[in-house]
């Protein structure tokens, strides 16, 4: 069985330092995957390579056995690979429920003509996709703020209506950027709840990187982890968990504690 | 001190309010909506009005079908417009708009035997033929003029014409553009200007939209340009320069950014403001010539702008709490 993700041999300099240099990994789909990593190792600049906002060197990206190394950013999310971002981006002089609607594909309003010719299939539309939007916000809490502005939220809950704006474009995969940073740990685990039953119910497969390796342990079913642009390990979180060359990554080679990863500080 | 009384030219004042509110229109959508710096709005003016003029004279085109391949060259202008904007982001961005207006307004100067050079329309076939183009439109305002004489009687004058069929234009536009901002085309151009990258993030073709806001928006142009042509009868490269550009910007901020209906608005403020000046015939304004008093426009309007940007940065219909989101 072929991975729903394939990434290979990606090269990526920023100025002459190696961001990314030779990752590989796989995605299985209906998966939940942890991408886990000391500061530095590559793993934000891997999530642009593979969502199209950056361009690597060298090395392919598949994508449900399309080749999507190429792809621009928005052809990527139209295909249904959808990402996150790890400094939020909120569209903050728009409303909350104005963020989420944006993201429902498939309305015909955003073309000029058909919005001029089907008025009607526009409204009906816009009609399901706020139902959906108001839902999914309940979902993550934000169920009051909808009529606010996005930039009058916290840091918290802008992660939480990020997370809930990539799931309007119904995705066939989606990729977190630290998802739970700076959100209150009862919302987070909430949200890693959601992640678990959106995988269990619609078939949703995800790629997530996260900080708290408890979380990601607790969580992922593979994981893959990244040194100094590469991919040095993967496997199931308890292989990772007690992998030499992980402690190494994270410790240092002359670490002199033998402490498991989740104990390293930030 | 009589003109304050006359409505010949207060119809004056209406009409070139209404024509800079279709070109401010052009500009709230590109800027206020989509956040596209556009510093040279006023290209899409100048394309307008000289195509419209150069098809007439030149090819003897009906003035209509002049004016809609007119209006049809502001949009391919504007769609242009779009490919720096692939590359370049706001300032960047705002910096070639503004030289690509200064382009098109030197080549108006220079191309004498397209344009008619520095001496503007009435040179278009050469010196010793001086040309109109607005033939039709002096018979089209009259019957215009006639038709309105059964409502209003003796009021009917040339001007109040020209006033009305500017207005009414300004709210076809505004009828057209208003329902657009608000639909979910609109809030793609929004998305767009908040954050782009989070738009693309989400597969909309950011770039696609990005021309379509600058094509339409310059359209407005086009449009505002051919009523200043049929306004003034003639018209020359000077009446293009970037000045023009910043009293939609002045206009557009007063209205406040992404406010479609306060855009007429903030157009008769500025054209209240911008003709207010000439009734400064008391003391001290007496001590001042005809040329320092039009100085004395542009530093009021400038003052304006200050104390505006200082004490109500989001205009007079913008809503304060928008100015303070990050």
């Amino acid at each position: 069985m072929t991975a729903l993700l394939e990434v290979r041999d990606v090269v990526k300099h920023y100025g002459g330092i190696a961001a990314v240099s030779g990752a590989s990994l796989d995605v299985e789909e209906r998966s939940i995957t942890g991408l886990i990593g000391p500061n530095g190792a590559g793993k934000t600049t891997l999530f642009n390579i593979i969502s199209g906002f950056r361009r690597a060197e060298h090395g392919t990206v598949r994508f449900g056995g399309e080749r999507i190394e190429r792809h621009s950013a928005d052809r990527v999310a139209r295909s249904g690979l959808v990402r996150t971002f790890q400094q939020t981006k909120a569209l903050t002089r728009m409303t909350v429920l104005d963020n989420m609607m944006l993201a429902a594909p498939r309305q015909p309003g955003e073309d000029l003509l058909r919005l001029a010719l089907s008025p009607r299939r526009v409204r009906r539309r816009e009609r399901e996709v706020e139902a959906l939007a108001r839902e999914l916000l309940a979902a993550v809490r934000l169920g009051g703020h909808a009529d606010d502005y996005a930039g009058t939220l916290s840091g918290g809950q802008r992660k939480l209506l990020e997370f809930a704006r990539a799931l309007m474009t119904e995705p066939r995969m989606v990729m977190l950027d630290e998802p739970m940073a700076g959100v209150n740990p009862t919302l987070g685990l909430e949200l890693l709840d959601r992640v678990q039953e959106l995988r269990a119910s619609n078939g949703t497969t995800f790629l997530l990187i996260e900080h708290d390796l408890e979380v990601v342990m607790a969580v992922s079913d593979l994981i893959h982890v990244m040194s100094n642009g590469a991919v040095i390990a993967s496997g199931p979180p308890s292989e990772v968990r007690s992998n030499p060359d992980v402690i190494d990554a994270y410790l240092g080679k002359h670490g002199e504690s033998p402490a498991q990863p989740s104990g390293v500080p930030e | 001190m009589s003109q304050i009384f006359s409505l010949d030219f207060w119809s004056l004042v209406g009409a070139v309010s209404g024509i800079y509110a279709i070109f401010s229109l052009g500009l709230q959508l590109q800027f206020g909506v989509t956040g596209l710096l556009n510093f040279g709005h006023v290209a899409s003016m100048a394309i307008g009005a000289y195509t419209m003029a150069i098809l007439v004279v030149k090819e003897h085109l009906p003035l209509w079908s002049a004016s809609l391949v007119a209006i049809a060259a502001g949009m391919l202008f504007g769609a242009a417009l779009s490919l720096p904007t692939l590359r370049l982001r706001t300032d960047y961005f705002a910096i070639t708009t503004i030289a690509i207006s200064e382009t098109v307004r030197y080549f108006a100067l220079n191309e004498q035997a397209l344009t008619g050079g520095a001496l503007g329309t009435s040179n278009l076939e050469g010196p010793t033929k001086v040309t109109e183009y607005n033939a039709d439109w002096v018979s089209f305002q009259a019957s215009v003029q006639r038709w309105l004489h059964d409502i209003v009687g003796r009021y009917s004058e040339s001007d109040f014409a020209m006033l009305v069929i500017v207005w009414v234009i300004v709210l076809l536009c505004l009828l057209v553009l208003s329902p657009m901002v608000r639909s979910p085309w609109g809030r793609v151009l929004r998305a767009i200007r908040e954050d782009e990258d989070a738009a693309s993030a989400l597969g909309k073709r950011v770039a696609w939209y990005k021309l379509q806001s600058l094509a339409i928006g310059a359209g407005f142009g086009a449009i505002a340009g051919l009523l200043y042509a049929f306004e003034f009868q003639f018209f020359s490269p000077d009446d293009f320069d970037p000045l023009t550009t910043f009293y939609a910007w002045l206009i557009v901020l007063i209205a406040g950014t992404a406010r479609i209906w306060a855009v007429p608005v903030g157009a008769l403020i500025f054209g209240l403001i911008f003709s207010g000046t000439r009734f400064f015939n008391f003391k001290p304004f007496t001590y001042l010539d005809a040329a320092q008093l039009a100085y004395l426009r542009m530093i009021i309007i400038g003052a304006i702008l200050i104390a505006l940007m200082a004490w109500r940065p989001q205009g007079i219909f913008g809503k304060r709490e928008e100015m303070v989101l990050e």
